[in-house]
């Protein structure tokens, strides 16, 4: 095989490959004070209702998510 | 595969819903995503089950979480730093072998007002209450927000060998009268209750949650259960249903369906889970769970309008 043919041969390995994408960084929306249950949120209704934030004895103050 | 009503989970919730006395200790039982758990509380305290809970209740004499509850003196802080602060309710600890979750309220100084320790796996634990807090006289929850759901978000990804059961998701799941299973997900504020008040009283369509759902792969197919731990909407089924299509919630001006590359999408589902983050066995276990669901069902962002239209658009598959 001489220098041309070795050209070819790359050549139609770099077409075959997939076209290079430089990658993209992504910016995703996290709440982490949600994502980790951290906070109570109750005010009525909302969220994971627990007796712990209604209850007389113990009262939180960790509203939040 | 077309999904019918028949095909919600099976098991249906006893009418257990009041602690049932046993000599020296009462016993309580609710099952949520398929995950039983008792409580077995000594000391003469008297359980009862949250009202959302009711639903939930079920009967075993072995439960696949149980946890003995009992009243403590006041309860101490560890001297050693945690694994893991949730910066508000819970922080976690390193302890025998297994951990030990601390509840505070946010009030500096203070003791917790109760402490559970669990083994690696959380499926064995003990629950004390402090004195300081309970007594005999009044039934409790001893579960009660956060600890139900913390120990439902480790038990469900520490499985031996990073073998995961399922996640936790923040999201809305409604089955729709053709038997289409929808994940509709989001943050607080991204509109699951709003959507989930939308597509009450659509005849046929059931309401899993609208706020958190359990994921979980049943004889190869991924199904979206229920949980008490509901929204605005105050939706809770014990129900479960097989899941065909994922959405993450964008409220907008009209209504639109925009396929998301599965990159994308395992990084919103992933941003909207439920996961113990301080656990790299639970983060790749959920990574590569949210992978293989990107891969085998739709994935689309869906751009709405919290108006009846936006209904129809997900029933028609069209934005």
């Amino acid at each position: 095989m001489d220098w041309e043919d070795k050209d070819e041969v790359r050549l139609a390995d770099e077409r075959e490959a997939e076209a290079y994408e430089a990658p993209k960084v992504l910016r995703v929306s996290l709440r982490p004070a949600e994502a980790v249950l951290g906070h109570c949120k109750v005010t009525g209704s909302a969220g994971p209702v627990s007796a712990s934030c209604r209850s007389a004895t113990i009262t939180c103050r960790s509203l939040g998510s | 595969m077309s999904v019918t009503q028949t095909q919600f989970a099976t098991w249906r919730p006893s009418a257990a819903k009041r602690a049932v006395a046993c000599g020296d200790f009462s016993r309580l039982c609710y099952r949520i995503g398929d995950v039983s758990f008792g409580m077995k509380a000594f000391d003469g305290l008297r359980m009862k089950l949250d009202p959302s809970l009711r639903g939930f209740a079920a009967e075993s004499a072995k439960c696949d979480v149980e946890v003995k509850i009992s009243l403590a003196d006041k309860l101490q802080v560890p001297a050693q730093e945690p694994l893991f602060a949730s910066g508000g309710l819970w922080t976690l600890f390193a302890e025998d072998g297994g951990y030990r979750l601390n509840f505070l309220r946010s009030f500096a100084g203070e003791a917790p007002y109760k402490t559970a320790w669990f083994d690696e796996e959380f499926r064995r634990g003990e629950l004390q209450l402090s004195r300081e807090f309970f007594n005999t006289r009044d039934a409790v929850y001893p579960m009660e927000y956060p600890l139900d759901e913390v120990l439902m978000i480790h038990h469900l990804t520490s499985g031996k060998g990073g073998c995961g059961k399922g996640i936790e998701v923040h999201a809305l799941g409604v089955v729709d009268d053709a038997g289409g299973g929808h994940l509709f997900l989001g943050h607080s504020g991204a509109g699951k209750s709003t959507s989930a008040r939308l597509w009450q009283g659509v005849p046929g369509v059931r309401i899993l949650s609208d706020d958190r759902i359990i994921l979980r792969r049943r004889e190869g197919q991924l199904w979206m259960y229920g949980t008490p731990w509901h929204g605005d909407a105050g939706i809770a089924s014990p129900h479960a249903a097989l899941l065909t299509n994922v959405y993450v919630l964008e409220q907008a001006p009209r209504n639109e369906l925009v396929e998301m590359p599965r990159s994308i999408a395992a990084a919103e589902i992933f941003a909207r889970s439920f996961v113990p983050r301080h656990c790299p066995e639970a983060l790749q276990f959920a990574l590569q769970f949210i992978e293989q669901l990107c891969g085998e069902l739709p994935c689309q962002t869906f751009r709405f309008l919290p108006e009846r239209t936006a209904v129809e658009a997900i029933r028609h598959g069209r934005g």
